[in-house]
């Protein structure tokens, strides 16, 4: 598999460039790339677009489980003990 | 009136929006933010989100660039890859044929007549191929005396 240059950053940021759109020759920056180049940017934006779906569940998995009992008695456990 | 903000003033909001004005919207008075704010500090906060916003669509044409040229790049290589796989395919072919184009020309054949039956030569020389590295295959898997058997 080729380096996909659209793909989520360390940041958990996609490149600019993702925010154009599913490349097309509708958008300006895509007009004038070769059918071939084409398709290739259409499977990084296409596998791209399932790495920021993947990156948003887990953050709602996350975000579920920080709202859990656990996690607010652990909270709850950490703040008593740096106050002691 | 026009008010004049000194860039200065600009600028001090920038932050808030650089690479950002995906994310976050152009500052209003229905913003929470800015509700109470002075119609100066508004102004100057609108000009740096569209200073900003300016910016963002130059780096995102900049990225889309190089992103192009890496597709280009990408192109190419797996162009190359098809061409040698061919001629990878073409030359095995060349020796799956060589024995029936022997056969064929002792028996009186031409070259052209030989170029029309290719096709169904190429797919029975390729079957009896696989049919004998198959059944070698299955010969070195038999128990033999002296030994149980490759596998």
């Amino acid at each position: 598999m080729a380096f996909n240059p659209l793909r989520i950053d360390s940041n958990g940021e996609p490149s600019p460039a993702y925010r154009l759109g599913r490349p097309s020759r509708s958008i300006p920056a895509y007009k004038e790339v070769s059918d071939e180049a084409l398709a290739i940017l259409q499977e990084w934006h296409d596998e791209t677009t399932e790495q920021v779906k993947a990156a948003a569940e887990r953050k709602a998995r996350l975000e579920e489980l920080d709202k859990s009992e656990e996690a607010q008695q652990a909270r709850e456990q950490m703040r008593r003990s740096i106050a002691w | 009136m026009t008010i004049t903000i000194p860039q200065s003033e600009i600028d001090a909001h920038k932050h808030k929006f650089t690479l950002k004005t995906h994310k976050v919207k152009r500052p209003t008075r229905s913003d929470p933010a800015y509700a109470n704010v002075p119609d100066r500090t508004l102004a100057a906060a609108q000009f740096a989100w569209d200073e900003a916003k300016e910016a963002d669509a130059k780096h995102q044409a900049f990225a889309a660039e190089g992103v192009v040229r890496r597709a280009e790049a990408e192109a190419a290589r797996r162009a190359q890859q098809r061409e040698q796989d061919a001629q990878r395919q073409a030359a095995a072919d060349a020796k799956l044929l060589e024995p029936a184009w022997r056969a064929f020309q002792s028996a009186g054949g031409t070259a052209e007549a030989f170029e029309k039956i290719k096709p169904q030569v190429l797919e029975a020389a390729r079957l009896k191929a696989a049919t004998d590295a198959a059944s070698g295959a299955a010969d070195q898997m038999q128990p033999k005396p002296g030994n149980l058997g490759r596998f």
